[in-house]
């Protein structure tokens, strides 16, 4: 990306967030989103952080199903994290042994 | 408004219950901090990301559609869905600051976090227009920033001390699983997340992150078809 396009796609998630952090602070009553909506919703973010995470552990950076492949650092650091975060609940040692793992698996492959 | 002994007290208390976490948004912050250095934004530009976005996750998730050169539109809709959860938040504190004025509600609304809105949400449950929800919330909103800003401008400079090598722009990554987990790691939320990732893996070849709309909307389906089914069986609920 160039610095122009950089820094237009940092001011647009600056706007991005204002709205959607002060949504209804801002709206005041005005808009009213149905409870349906409401439950509907509260799936998407961690859904998004899913579609970000699970390519990036899972694949390799060529961008395929067919990149699959377990001699892959990110794979194994990313499920050692998975495991420590399960077994800790720290984000400091998750990211901590999730370091680790990558770079053993760096070392061994 | 000049401000009363109580409602120092109340912004001292935010302070407090925030520091209590302080170690935890410090960590986060710093690792946020790392990989934007380390995932192709300049340090003028980090800086930037940092005090204009805050906002730990959208900035993790848009990075590597950064660094992969994906179209901007697709980096602002990620961050609008990953920032979803925050309109919902708002919609609870909106009834505790609805008569404030504007700018009041703007700069709320901007201050609005995962960790303070959960704290402030356990200390006012009901709105009944205590007067001193704001300072309370204000305490906990500075702190939170000054941490977050502390934390992520010492990772930006740490990472320009760090080699290349090592790999460190992956901890952006891994912080995003320490979020994620505990967001689908009970009850209908495990399956739409199971669901959202296969889709994810299985449609990654499309154009402009379509695989992410098509997880999102997976999910929704999912998640939708789960209430149903725990609605229709209330003693099965809780039990997944």
């Amino acid at each position: 990306m160039s610095t122009l396009e950089i820094w237009v796609s940092i001011l647009g998630l600056m706007v991005i967030t204002f709205l959607t952090r002060g949504f209804f602070l801002l709206m005041g009553t005005r808009v009213e989103l149905p409870d349906s909506v409401q439950r509907a919703i509260r799936y998407a973010p961690a859904a998004a952080l899913v579609a970000i995470v699970v390519p990036e552990i899972f694949l390799l950076k060529t961008g395929s199903v067919a990149s699959f492949e377990w001699k892959n650092p990110h794979l194994w650091g990313g499920l050692v994290a998975m495991g420590g975060f399960l077994l800790t609940r720290s984000m400091v040692l998750t990211i901590i042994l999730g370091m680790v793992g990558f770079t053993c698996a760096r070392w061994y492959f | 408004m000049a401000w009363s002994d109580g409602h120092r007290a109340a912004a001292w208390d935010g302070f407090r219950t925030m520091s209590r976490s302080g170690f935890a948004i410090f960590t986060w912050a710093l690792v946020t901090g790392v990989a934007m250095a380390k995932s192709g934004l300049t340090t003028g530009e980090a800086v930037g990301m940092s005090f204009l976005v805050y906002a730990g996750s959208a900035q993790l998730a848009a990075l590597p559609l950064i660094a992969g050169n994906f179209p901007i539109w697709t980096i602002w809709l990620t961050a609008a869905i990953v920032n979803l959860r925050f309109v919902i938040s708002s919609a609870g504190i909106q009834p505790h600051f609805k008569d404030r004025a504007f700018w009041k509600r703007s700069v709320l609304g901007y201050l609005n976090g995962d960790l303070n809105f959960a704290f402030f949400m356990a200390r006012y449950p009901d709105p009944h227009g205590d007067r001193f929800a704001l300072p309370f919330f204000l305490g906990m909103s500075l702190t939170n920033w000054c941490i977050w800003q502390t934390g992520s401008m010492l990772g930006i400079y740490l990472a320009s001390l760090i080699p290349e090598a090592w790999g460190l722009g992956f901890a952006g990554t891994l912080a995003l699983i320490a979020i994620l987990l505990p967001m689908v790691d009970h009850g209908s939320a495990m399956f739409t997340a199971i669901a959202a990732a296969i889709v994810a893996l299985l449609t990654v070849n499309l154009p402009f992150k379509l695989n992410l709309v098509l997880s999102v909307l997976t999910a929704i389906i999912v998640g939708m078809l789960m209430d149903q089914y725990n609605a229709k069986k209330p003693s099965k609920k809780g039990v997944l």
